[in-house]
C-alpha cells in the first residue's frame, strides 16, 4: 500500500463527531473575573462602584461589557479602562494579560499592599506577582492562586476558590 | 505526475481549503449565572494571540510553538530552526550545522549558538556542538516552544552563547494527559516509533516519560568527484562514484521529566549511528564509514522564595558525550577513534525586587568539565577544565516608558584565564504597542577540545589556542499592530576577532589558530499575524553582509534569506494545512565557487484534533523537487553536496487517555 493511500484511510477515519460548543476564551475569562470578585472579601465595604480595571488595549476587549452593572459585593460592577499604571489605585480588581501591559513590575509596585485583587492571564510565570493567574490548559480555563500577596493586601480569598484552583502557593 | 500538474493540484487544494476555512460563530449566554465548578469544566476556544517572549527582554525573540511544529510537519529541530528569520542549516550527511547572523562557516562543528533544553546548556565539551538533527536530545513532539534569541548571550550564559541562543521549553506531562503512540514512515526507507506517557498525578506531581526509535536506509548517492574513468584507482570500491548503503541512520531517544512543587528533575539520552557516504577525511570511497554519537544529561532545578522580594533558583546538572568514528582507509586499514566528555555543574541564581524600580538578577556558577578525552590510533590525551562564573544584571524601570538593562558576567576557566562580558541595553516604549531597543554586548567562545588538542597526524594540536570574541550592536523595533499582529525589525552589526580557524601549516598538516575575524551588517524583518479562525502567518526576510579577514564574502553565508509560513484549518476545523516557503540566497563555497539560490516549498496536512484518539500528519518536503546543493565542509573532497529532492513523511498518532 502506498503512503498516499494510507493517508486517505487515516483521513477518512477522522470523520466529524459531535462535540459540545466551546465558549470563546475571553467570555470565559470575564466570567472567571466575576467569580473571583464574588469569592473574595475586601477589608472594608465597597462604597459606590466596584471598579474592575483593565488596560484599554487588552485583548479581552468587549467581553467584559456583559459584566457592566452586575451586582457584586453590595455594589455595582463598573468596568474601567485605564491607560497608565498610576490609575490602578482606584480599582478593586485589576486585570492584565501579557499582551495588554508593558511593565508588570512597575504596575505591581503601584498597587503593592493595597486592597486590590490582582489577576493576570497567561503570565510568563505563574508567579509573576498577581494573586490569581488564569491559563488555558487542555482547552479549559484554569487558575492558580498566590495567597501571600493577597494576605498582605488584607484580602480574604474564600476556601471554595482555593479548592477550585489547580495550584495554591 | 509532472511538475505542472502537481503545482496545479497544490494550488487548487490550497484555494479549496482556504474557502473552507471560516470562523466559528461564537454563541454567548450569560456565563456568570453558572456555578464556578461548572465553568471550570467547560471547553474554551482559545483566541489567537502572538506568543510573548519569555527569555531575555533586550532581544527580539522568535517563538515557534508546538502548534507550529505540528502544523508544518517539523520532525527535527533543524526543520524548526530553518523556519526562523535569519537562520539556515547545512547538511553534510553526517550532521546538520546551524548558521545564523551571516555566520555558517562549514567544518566548524561548533554552531556558535547555545542550545538549551529547559535551561540546561546542551553543547558538548569535545566539539562545543549544538545537535539539531537525529543526534539531538529531544523529539520535537515533546517540545512546547522553541525560542530563538538572536544576539550575543554571554552576559547571561557565558561560553558558547556567541551568535544567539536557542531555548527549548519542553511540554508538561499534563499536555499529554495519558499515553501517546506514534508511528512514522518517510522517504528513503525511514521509519520511527515513539511512546510517550505524561500526566499530572493525584499528589500534584507532573510526570513525562518518552521513548523513540528511528531507522532509515538512506539513499545510494552519486558523487561525480569520485568518478574514475581511467580506472586509476586499484580499489574497485569506487563503484562508479555511487556510495551504496552508506546513508543509513539509527537513532534512539529517552526523555523523562518530573515536576513536584518547586523541584524539577529532567533526564535525556540519545544514541545515534549515521553512515557517512561522502568519503570525508580521505577515507576510501564507498567503504565503511560511520559516526556513532551518544549524548545525555541529568538535571535538577529547585526554586525557592526567600521572602516576598527575593527568589532563588538552584540548578545542578551532569552531562556526557561520546562519539565513536570508524572509517576504512586504503592505506592503514580501519581507523577507529572515540572521544569522551563528561561534565557537571551547579548554578545558583537570585532574583531580587527589593529596590524600587530595580530587578536584580545575580548568581554564580561552577562547572567542572572533568573529562575531555581524545583517543585515536595516533594519540590519546586527557584534559579537563574548571570554570567559575559570576553574573549580575539589573533591569531599571526609569519611567513607564524607559527601561535600562545593565549586566556583566565574569568567567574564569582553569586553562584559559578570565573573561568579562558586559551588556548595555536601553528599551523605550513609544506606546504600549511599540518598543524600541538598543543593545551593545560582547560574547566569547572557549576553544573546543577538538580544536585545541585533537590530532590524527594531519591535524596538529595547538596548546596555546585561546577563546574567540564577538562584539555586537543591535537596534530593534517591535510593533504590535493588534494583539494578533506583530512586526519585528532589527538592524545589527557584528565584529568577531581571534576567530578559531583551521589553517594549513604545510601541504600535509593543519591546526586551529586564533587568526580569523569577520564583520557582518544585517537587517531582519519579521511579520507575524494570527486570526481568530485559526489562520496563522509568519513571514521574514533577512539580508546580511559578512566579510572575513581576507575581505572576502564569508564562506557559506547567504546574503538573503526569506521565510514564509501560512497555516489554516479547513473542512470545518477537522484538518489543517501548513504551507512553507524558504528562500536561501547564493553562497560561496570553500573552493570559491558560488552555489545558486533556491526556494523550497513544504506542504503539510494534519488532523486538528484526534478522533477516537487517532491523529495523522502528512508532509511533502521540497514539493517542486528543486535541485539544490549545500556548501561542503572542510575534510570533504566535494565542494558542494546535492540535497534531497521531493520527499514525503507520514505520521500517525494514537492517544490513550
Amino acid at each position: 500500500m502506498t503512503l498516499p493511500r494510507l493517508t486517505l484511510i487515516a483521513l477518512t477515519l477522522a470523520s466529524p463527531a459531535v462535540l459540545a460548543d466551546p465558549v470563546p476564551e475571553y467570555e470565559m475569562k470575564a466570567a472567571f473575573l466575576y467569580n473571583f470578585a464574588s469569592f473574595t472579601e475586601w477589608p472594608e465595604p465597597i462604597a459606590g462602584n466596584f471598579n474592575l480595571c483593565v488596560f484599554s488595549n487588552d485583548p479581552i476587549g468587549n467581553a467584559l461589557s456583559s459584566l457592566e452593572g452586575k451586582p457584586i459585593q453590595n455594589a455595582r460592577l463598573s468596568v474601567l479602562r485605564i491607560t497608565e499604571t498610576a490609575q490602578a489605585r482606584q480599582c478593586q480588581l485589576l486585570y492584565w494579560s501579557d499582551s495588554g501591559v508593558v511593565n508588570v513590575r512597575r504596575l505591581l509596585q503601584n498597587v503593592a499592599d493595597l486592597p486590590i485583587l490582582t489577576v493576570s492571564a497567561d503570565g510568563e510565570s505563574e508567579r509573576a506577582g498577581a494573586m490569581i493567574n488564569m491559563t488555558v490548559e487542555n482547552n479549559k480555563l484554569a487558575f492558580s492562586v498566590d495567597v501571600e500577596p493577597a494576605h498582605r493586601a488584607r484580602l480574604n480569598l474564600s476556601s471554595k476558590m482555593l479548592r477550585l484552583a489547580y495550584r495554591v502557593y | 505526475m509532472n511538475k505542472q500538474r502537481l503545482i496545479h493540484a497544490i494550488v487548487a487544494g490550497v484555494l479549496l481549503s482556504a474557502a473552507y476555512a471560516r470562523a466559528d460563530a461564537g454563541k454567548t449566554s450569560d456565563l456568570t449565572v453558572l456555578p464556578f465548578e461548572q465553568l471550570l469544566g467547560m471547553e474554551v476556544t482559545t483566541a489567537a494571540k502572538i506568543a510573548r517572549q519569555v527569555t531575555d527582554e533586550p532581544s527580539a525573540v522568535t517563538v515557534v510553538t508546538a502548534d507550529d511544529i505540528r502544523a508544518y510537519g517539523y520532525h527535527s529541530l533543524a526543520d524548526i530552526l530553518n523556519s526562523i528569520r535569519g537562520l539556515y542549516t547545512t547538511y553534510d550527511r553526517a550532521f546538520q550545522y546551524l548558521g545564523g547572523r551571516g555566520f555558517g562557516r562549514p567544518g566548524d562543528f561548533a554552531g556558535r549558538i547555545l542550545l538549551m533544553i529547559d535551561g540546561y546548556a546542551t553543547n558538548d565539551n569535545i566539539y562545543n556542538q549544538s545537535y539539531i538533527d537525529n543526534s539531538g536530545l529531544i523529539d520535537v513532539e515533546l517540545i512546547d516552544r522553541v525560542e530563538y534569541v538572536p544576539g550575543t548571550g554571554s552576559v547571561a550564559y557565558g561560553n558558547n552563547a556567541y551568535f544567539g541562543i536557542i531555548n527549548i521549553i519542553t511540554k508538561k506531562g499534563r499536555d499529554f494527559g495519558g499515553t501517546q503512540f506514534s508511528a512514522e514512515g518517510m522517504s528513503y526507507g525511514g521509519k520511527k516509533g515513539r511512546a510517550t506517557y505524561g500526566n499530572r498525578l493525584q499528589n500534584g506531581a507532573d510526570v513525562l516519560l518518552s521513548f523513540s526509535w528511528l531507522d532509515s536506509d538512506g539513499q545510494n548517492l552519486f558523487f561525480p568527484e569520485f568518478l574514475d574513468p581511467a580506472n586509476e584507482n586499484p580499489n574497485v570500491a569506487s563503484n562508479h562514484a555511487v556510495a551504496r548503503h552508506l546513508d543509513y541512520e539509527e537513532s534512539k531517544r529517552v526523555f523523562g521529566k518530573l515536576q513536584y512543587e518547586n523541584l524539577t528533575l529532567e533526564a535525556a539520552y540519545v544514541d545515534r549511528r549515521k553512515g557517512i557516504p561522502t568519503a570525508s577525511y580521505g577515507v576510501e570511497f564507498n567503504a565503511y564509514n560511520q559516526y556513532w554519537d551518544n549524548n545525555g544529561f541529568v538535571s535538577a532545578k529547585y526554586d525557592l522564595d526567600l521572602g516576598a522580594k527575593l527568589k532563588s533558583s538552584t540548578h545542578a546538572y551532569y552531562g556526557n558525550y561520546l562519539d565513536r568514528g570508524a572509517g576504512m582507509y586504503l592505506v592503514g586499514g580501519m581507523w577507529r577513534e572515540h572521544n569522551l566528555g563528561q561534565w557537571w555543574g551547579i548554578d545558583q541564581k537570585f532574583v531580587s525586587t527589593a529596590f524600587e524600580d530595580h530587578t536584580l538578577v545575580f548568581g554564580a556558577e561552577y562547572r567542572d568539565d572533568f573529562q575531555m578525552d581524545l583517543h585515536d590510533p595516533v594519540a590519546t590525551s586527557s584534559h579537563s577544565r574548571q570554570t567559575i562564573s559570576a553574573y549580575l544584571q539589573d533591569e531599571i524601570s526609569l519611567t513607564d516608558q524607559w527601561r535600562l538593562n545593565l549586566g556583566a558576567r565574569y568567567d574564569y576557566a582553569s586553562d584559559l584565564g578570565s573573561e568579562v562580558n558586559p551588556r548595555i541595553a536601553v528599551m523605550y516604549a513609544l506606546q504600549p504597542q511599540t518598543m524600541l531597543k538598543v543593545a551593545y554586548s560582547t560574547a566569547f567562545r572557549m576553544p573546543a577540545t577538538y580544536e585545541k588538542y585533537y590530532t590524527d597526524g594531519e591535524q596538529l594540536p595547538n596548546n596555546r589556542l585561546q577563546s574567540e570574541y564577538v562584539t555586537t550592536t543591535e537596534l530593534i523595533l517591535q510593533h504590535d499592530f493588534t494583539p494578533q499582529t506583530r512586526l519585528i525589525s532589527s538592524l545589527y552589526h557584528y565584529r568577531t576577532h581571534d576567530l578559531i580557524t583551521d589553517v594549513d601549516i604545510d601541504a600535509n598538516t593543519n591546526h586551529f589558530i586564533n587568526v580569523g575575524s569577520s564583520h557582518t551588517t544585517g537587517i531582519e524583518m519579521e511579520l507575524e499575524r494570527k486570526w481568530d479562525n485559526g489562520v496563522r502567518l509568519r513571514a521574514s526576510y533577512s539580508h546580511q553582509d559578512s566579510i572575513d579577514q581576507n575581505n572576502q564574502w564569508m564562506v557559506n553565508s547567504p546574503r538573503n534569506l526569506g521565510k514564509f509560513n501560512l497555516t489554516f484549518p479547513f473542512m470545518q476545523h477537522w484538518l489543517r494545512s501548513g504551507l512553507e516557503l524558504q528562500y536561501t540566497g547564493s553562497r560561496r563555497t570553500k573552493g570559491n565557487n558560488e552555489l545558486g539560490s533556491y526556494t523550497l516549498a513544504n506542504l503539510t496536512f494534519t488532523t486538528e484534533r484526534p478522533v477516537y484518539g487517532l491523529g495523522a500528519s502528512l508532509s511533502l518536503r521540497n514539493v517542486f523537487d528543486r535541485n539544490y546543493a549545500a556548501v561542503a565542509p572542510d575534510g570533504l573532497t566535494q565542494d558542494s553536496l546535492p540535497m534531497d529532492g521531493r520527499n514525503v513523511w507520514l505520521q500517525l498518532t494514537y492517544d490513550l487517555k
